[in-house]
């Protein structure tokens, strides 16, 4: 594996609407050699839009794309790219060593066979059928596919969907050990978990766009929102939305759930000014609210700028 | 590119459903309608149990050019095997030459063994250079259906590809003759029939069998085909692909 010098992605304004729906809105990402990075983002938010057009399975209605400072079909064609897909069957009627060893061949650098099959853990399954696995074991395959090649960049569509606990470690471990000898890694996820343990930056997708882009650190303290629910008697929306750390708030009657990015700072003044709160309750967000949050914050500052 | 092709043609023998309709079909009829049917030789001399036996060769060579070229396609274009691929340095070109050859490589098998029950069944006697021609005849006679079965397989998906290639071929040939000769078609049937191009392919083999040279004025009629077939599947292709 040789690695080039230019930016392992750059898109630019990419764009795609089917029908009336704007999947990808507008989105400029940079990825630099070397780097780890999650899509996150919750269902519909334009994460394998972004990566079929990435990877050329989809044309843009609008927008520029560059892998490995060319186009991704040349990057295909050198074995510079690899790619796991969420769906798809494999080839029926074949082993799984025969189906590795004949995609092996048509690469021009191909990864040693022996390193592949350790990376995807396939010793126990390459006399098997392909037609014969379990989802997590063609997700397995799959892997072992995007790998053939020997690629320099290696793009995942929640590769971890079809998985369970243990494999999921497994197959972060074999990730780790790629991303070390300095592999560009960009993956699609819904967990907000996993983005946080293996990524060294998370970009954050909402409704077709960038709602934020950074070093996880950073984004895990936006999109890690909690609800804290508590009930009390003759609440009032404006006054709870004083509350430090209140980043929207909903009343119904004396039932109250207010949507926080630092719930510590706000149970602590809530707790103080509000005696007869009563049956408090927090729990960790789903990822689609705290994007949610994030964009309506971003849209409050942009007014009160 | 080797690999991919001896791969495709590896995972064709495995599967039941080449070995039933490309190879025990045809070989099947064949001896049915032989052992059963004691007809006399043809018009132009030749033995009925080697006209026959040409085109029970010829309608599997079809098959194998219709199934695994056309319905495969869909299959792996419904099922998301041609996006994995997309992924791969196999270029889309290079993916439908792949199928093509093999759908060629599986019908020798299927001509081998209906000559191998003409020549010691039924005792069909020619000369050598005629048992010898009448592969690579035959096998050129399948190619436009070839072409049919890309432009199928980028059109429909699955199963309706599966029953529009099953369709075509059951038409074009009982229509072309490859059944039962057109010679015995009623006359309207009859100058359909030599319009096909299953009658054309056949053709080819059939005049072998006579001693002619297997070009005639016909084969432009098959040339129009094959023509009109390329076409076709170009045209699909580039829509899908």
């Amino acid at each position: 594996m040789t690695l080039t010098t230019a930016p392992a992605i750059e898109l630019r304004g990419l764009r795609k609407s089917f029908g009336q729906v704007r999947a990808v809105d507008g989105i400029d990402l940079t990825v630099g050699g070397g780097e780890v990075v999650a899509l996150l983002g919750p269902n519909g938010a334009g994460k394998t839009t972004t990566l079929d057009m990435l990877l050329g399975l989809q044309p843009p209605d609008s927008g520029e794309i560059k892998v490995l400072g060319g186009s991704v079909q040349d990057a295909i064609r050198r074995g510079k790219i690899g790619a796991v897909l969420q769906e798809g069957e494999l080839l029926p009627g074949t082993t799984v060593r025969e189906l590795i060893a004949t995609m092996s061949a048509l690469q021009p650098d191909p990864m040693p066979l022996d390193e592949v099959i350790e990376h995807a853990e396939l010793g126990g399954l390459l006399q098997r059928k392909t037609d014969k696995l379990s989802g997590g074991e063609t997700q397995r395959v799959r892997f072992a596919l995007a790998l053939v090649g020997d690629p320099e960049l290696l793009v995942m569509d929640e590769p971890t969907a079809a998985m369970d606990v243990t494999a999921r470690r497994s197959f972060w471990a074999a990730i780790r050990n790629l991303a070390a000898a300095g592999r560009t890694i960009l993956f699609s996820t819904h967990y907000l978990e996993e983005a946080d343990t293996i990524a060294d930056r998370i970009v954050l997708l909402a409704a077709g766009r960038v709602a934020a882009d950074g070093p996880t650190t950073e984004i895990r303290a936006v999109a890690a929102a909690r609800v804290v629910r508590f009930t009390l008697p003759g609440a009032d929306r404006d006054e709870l939305m004083l509350l430090p750390g209140a980043d929207g708030v909903e009343v119904h009657g004396a039932a109250v759930t207010i949507r926080s990015a630092d719930s510590d700072t706000l149970l602590r003044a809530m707790l103080e000014r509000y005696r007869d709160a009563r049956d408090v309750e927090v729990a960790t967000a789903p990822l689609a609210d705290a994007v949610f949050a994030l964009t309506e914050r971003r849209e409050r500052d942009e007014v009160a700028a | 590119m080797i690999a991919y092709l001896r791969l495709e043609v590896l995972r064709s023998l495995r599967s039941g459903g080449y070995l039933a309709y490309t190879i025990a079909f045809p070989a099947t009829f064949y001896l049915l309608f032989t052992l059963i049917m004691q007809a006399g030789p043809m018009a132009n001399g030749t033995q009925y149990e080697a006209y026959f036996m040409v085109s029970m060769a010829l309608y599997g060579t079809i098959g194998a050019g219709l199934t695994s070229v056309g319905s495969r396609i869909a299959l792996e274009r419904t099922k998301g095997w041609t996006r994995q691929l997309a992924l791969s340095p196999l270029r889309p070109r290079a993916y439908v030459g792949v199928k093509v050859a093999t759908g060629a490589m599986l019908s020798v098998p299927v001509i081998g063994l209906i000559m191998l029950a003409g020549w010691l069944v039924n005792d069909v006697s020619l000369p050598w250079y005629t048992w010898l021609a009448l592969v690579p005849a035959l096998v050129v006679g399948g190619l436009p259906f070839a072409a049919l079965g890309i432009a199928i397989g980028y059109t429909f998906r699955d199963e309706v590809a599966q029953m529009v290639s099953l369709a075509v071929y059951f038409v074009f040939s009982m229509a072309g003759g490859l059944w039962m000769p057109a010679m015995v078609f009623p006359d309207w049937l009859e100058s359909i029939s030599h319009v096909l191009p299953t009658y054309q392919a056949g053709e080819l083999s059939w005049r072998l069998l006579a001693g002619d040279q297997p070009v005639s004025a016909g084969t432009a009629i098959l040339a129009a085909w094959t023509a009109a077939f390329v076409a076709l599947a170009v045209w699909r292709y580039r829509r899908t692909a």
